[in-house]
């Protein structure tokens, strides 16, 4: 039978792939007691059924290998994508040509009326699931959503399967397919949707229980992405039939890698002799490299590594770096430019961009901008005004009162004294939750970003870059079973 | 490109730390002030933060901020066991005793000035949050009526009569009531340095037998009584009480003035931690101590004034909060002493705020680098808030 491959590594993908790993006799065997357990259509009914005996949970050691995908597989993954793409434009009323990826995950994500699909579409009326014990459509089994009763049971089939082959093989990730809808035009090649939205009420359980939108692991709900993003990248076999490999370098071991090298130090040899000529000539003249290395960066090694799908060493990305960098140094021509561009990365150089909002003006007059801040549990919202005294108010008392332990009272200084403010401003606060420590914190922060809208933007860099605007992401970490606290253990005992 | 800048510390002694915060970049550490190169700055320090007015009786508004000295014998003879702790180590330290003029200290005085002897004694309640200055304010009292030559009845701090007291004897005056030995006799003795030349002018004017060997006649100088109770320590609950009795009726008869100045006067109304053997908890009323006391300040006696402080620091079962009379006094204490005039004792303003930190500058007492400086003095007032208490142990530790 066909076998597909297991995706390893990647996340469950909207697009699963069942692998037919198992016997046929088996998997019969457990069907057919699954499907007596199927009158009941509950779903612990079903788990239940699944954990029988049969099951065994030897470590799948083949699975686990990586596998590798057909060049034919990949291709005809990116034709259904493209057509599902389409598909989906045209359901979201959208022209197909234009239809990006981003609009691929916001429709994904905000889901749209199946009806108005079937309603639109010539379609066959679906009536005829194809066995799912068929291998030999590329192992995918089929399934659909349809408003009638029949169906309702082969959809509670078809979570059946899907469920049985995923508690089955309980080595390494699998990718189940599922064909959703009645996808059989005569081509029999599949659309690609997913549809949440609009449906009787059992269908709809059944996609949240398919593709549980309540999953916090954002990896795991469905996606819908280009089979280039998903699938790693591999290697295409590198010899002939004769078993005479392509390219020279191949008993280098490295070979990309190499002729990477290769290629480099011709361009570097190059440009040192036109350097020489040019000298000779007495043409010589200094060129500022520096413009087109600012505001970027060196691939990283993990990058590097992708895009030559071969594993490097610290030495040879460290001995690639230079020479490149012995490239860049020399005057270079626009072809050699752009060969150094393959390998550089833009880099912003205000990573953090928050808005900053406008003053707001009271009755008086007077300007007076609100930030909020969270630390810990404890949040915190403040009232900075544009002229004052220094005065701090925190829950209608004087923050001398609030906080007697001078460590706090630092902390709330902090923003002022960086900004050379101290007696400038009044702030009144309110705050709730923690200790006495994160509410000092919170409403640090608080402060300080109702302190962005009085001062420059330089000013709000430098805040940034003191981690006056950042939340402190730490919390309190559980205790786990086991052990006394997060991180301690129980005292060891001999005996 | 960006100036560097490092993380905050959160320890005070890296608070003001050259180099390690400021985001200008790191600064060079500057001298500190050094006395003999500049006479002038000191000069003018000087005139902000120091006075040569050492008479509380001449202070007035243009005072505010300053300090006045007061020498150290004087300090002996009239603050035997008047000053706050931390106040006498700073006395111990800088080898002078410097009070600050303040505003309420000045508005008590005016109004003593202007006391008229017949009319009942006029109580004073000086209130404020913790740190103000409550007791360093009775304390500039009790000098000027010294000056003026009053007899100063000062408790120093009430609430330490009703905690922590380790002999509770049954009073021998009235079953109902407990002795307190130690203070009594603590306080006898202390009351005594203070007054001492009013001790031998005062008679008795009741006949007092301590016990079947030892009794007191009439006419004989109060002196005597103290004596007593000094060395009979079991008589000495008893002898503060015939000293306050005597006290109380004599000064009705004008012979002198007398000043009661409790400090912690809330203690006479609140709660006690003393247990009996039983385990039962004793009310004020029942320690002889501080029956007699309330018996003092109550205003039907003339010829004087009562300066009280209500303080929660000492305070027992009342929140860290409050610092109203209402809420320190209780309902009783209120009544009891109502009628009284309120004095608020606030933080500092910036004139005397800068009057301290001169002070301190000048008795080099502020070591680091930026102390002196701007910055440095606005987060010394931003920590805090211009609180006396709390400034002066920041500076502590610079």
């Amino acid at each position: 039978m066909a076998a597909p491959s297991v995706s390893c590594g990647a996340a469950v993908p909207y697009r699963l792939f069942l692998a037919g790993r198992v016997s046929f006799a088996r998997e019969q065997g457990l069907w057919k007691a699954a499907a007596s357990g199927l009158q009941t259509g509950t779903r612990c009914q079903i788990l239940r059924l699944k954990h029988s005996p049969a099951v065994t949970t030897t470590k799948n050691v083949a699975a686990l290998r990586r596998e590798s995908y057909t060049v034919d597989f990949i291709k005809k993954q990116i034709e259904e994508f493209n057509i599902g793409k389409r598909h989906l434009a045209n359901m979201m009323g959208e022209d197909p040509e234009t239809f990006t990826q981003e609009d691929v995950d916001a429709s994904l994500s905000m889901g749209f009326s199946r009806q108005e699909y079937w309603n639109g579409l010539p379609c066959p009326p679906p009536g005829d699931l194809p066995d799912p014990r068929d291998r030999t459509q590329g192992s995918c089994i089929a399934g659909r959503f349809f408003t009638s009763g029949p169906a309702g049971e082969a959809l509670t089939e078809l979570i059946h399967v899907v469920f049985w082959r995923l508690l089955e093989k309980t080595a390494g990730p699998y990718v189940v397919h599922l064909r959703l809808g009645a996808v059989l035009p005569p081509g029999g090649e599949g659309h690609l949707e997913t549809c949440r939205g609009d449906m009787c009420q059992e269908h709809r359980r059944a996609i949240t229980y398919l593709f549980p939108s309540g999953l916090f692991e954002k990896r795991a709900r469905p996606i819908m992405k280009h089979p280039e993003e998903i699938f790693p990248k591999q290697r295409a076999v590198q010899w002939g039939e004769d078993g005479r490999p392509f390219h020279f370098l191949f008993y280098t071991g490295k070979q990309s890698y190499y002729s990477l090298m290769h290629e480099a130090y011709g361009k570097v040899l190059h440009a040192e002799e036109r350097q020489d000529q040019l000298r000779a000539k007495g043409l010589f003249s200094e060129k500022s490299k520096s413009k087109d290395l600012i505001g970027s960066r060196w691939l990283i090694k993990e990058e590097l590594e992708e895009m030559l799908v071969e594993k490097l060493s610290d030495q040879d990305y460290a001995q690639f770096i230079r020479l490149l960098e012995r490239l860049s140094a020399l005057p270079c021509d626009a072809a050699e430019e752009e060969f150094v561009g393959r390998f550089r990365r833009t880099v912003t150089v205000q990573s953090k961009k928050h808005l900053i909002e406008p003053l707001q003006y009271d009755e008086q007059g007077m300007a007076f901008s609100t930030g909020q801040g969270k630390r810990k549990t404890a949040n915190a919202e403040a009232v900075v005004y544009g002229h004052g005294s220094g005065k701090i108010e925190i829950n209608g008392v004087d923050y001398l009162l609030y906080f007697p332990v001078t460590q706090d009272r630092e902390q709330l200084m902090f923003p002022f004294h960086f900004l050379d403010r101290l007696g400038k401003h009044d702030v009144t606060c309110t705050v709730s939750g923690g200790g006495r420590s994160s509410q000092a914190g919170a409403i640090r922060l608080a402060m300080s970003r109702a302190l962005c809208s009085f001062i420059t933007e330089d000013e709000v860099e430098w805040m940034r870059q003191a981690g006056l605007l950042t939340t402190d992401p730490r919390v309190r970490e559980r205790k786990k079973p086991g052990q006394e606290g997060a991180r301690r253990k129980f005292t060891w005992k001999k005996r | 490109s960006l100036p560097p800048v490092l993380r905050f510390p959160c320890a005070v002694h890296q608070l003001l730390d050259p180099g390690r915060f400021s985001h200008l970049g790191t600064q060079a550490p500057q001298c500190p002030v050094a006395h003999l190169d500049n006479q002038v700055p000191t000069e003018r320090t000087r005139a902000i933060s120091r006075t040569l007015e050492n008479d509380p009786a001449k202070h007035g508004e243009q005072h505010v901020g300053q300090h006045y000295n007061i020498s150290i014998q004087e300090l002996k003879t009239v603050f035997p066991h008047g000053l706050p702790p931390r106040f006498v180590m700073q006395v111990k330290t800088f080898n002078e005793a410097c009070l600050m003029v303040r505003k309420p200290a000045l508005e008590l005085l005016h109004y003593l000035k202007n006391t008229n002897f017949a009319h009942p004694a006029v109580r004073y309640v000086l209130y404020g949050e913790k740190g103000t200055g409550k007791t360093l304010s009775l304390c500039h009292i009790i000098h000027f009526c010294a000056k003026q030559d009053w007899l100063i009845l000062h408790i120093p701090d009430a609430h330490l009569w009703v905690k922590n007291c380790r002999d509770l004897l049954q009073s021998t005056y009235n079953k109902q009531r407990f002795d307190q030995p130690l203070e009594a006799s603590i306080w006898l003795k202390n009351f005594k340095t203070a007054n001492e030349r009013f001790l031998s002018q005062i008679k008795v004017q009741d006949k007092y037998v301590w016990n079947k060997r030892e009794s007191t006649e009439k006419g004989s100088p109060l002196a005597e009584v103290v004596e007593q109770g000094i060395m009979r320590v079991r008589n000495a609950t008893d002898a503060v009480g015939i000293v306050l009795k005597e006290l109380k009726r004599q000064s009705s008869l004008g012979v002198f003035r007398l000043l009661v100045a409790v400090d912690g006067v809330n203690a006479l109304w609140g709660r006690t931690t003393l247990k009996r053997e039983d385990k039962s908890p004793i009310t004020p009323e029942e320690l002889a101590l501080i029956y007699n006391l309330r018996k003092m300040v109550k205003n039907d006696w003339q010829g004087g004034a009562i300066v009280l402080t209500v303080s929660q620091t000492g305070s027992l079962f009342k929140p860290r909060k409050a610092y109203l009379p209402q809420e320190l006094l209780g309902k009783e204490g209120f009544d009891t002493l109502d009628p009284f005039i309120p004095i608020l004792v606030s933080n500092y303003n910036p004139k005397e705020f800068e009057g301290c930190i001169q002070y301190y500058l000048e008795n080099n007492w502020l070591q680091h680098e930026k102390a002196h400086t701007e910055e440095g003095k606005k987060e010394l007032l931003f920590l805090s808030n211009r609180n006396p208490g709390l400034l002066e142990r920041l500076c502590a530790y610079l």
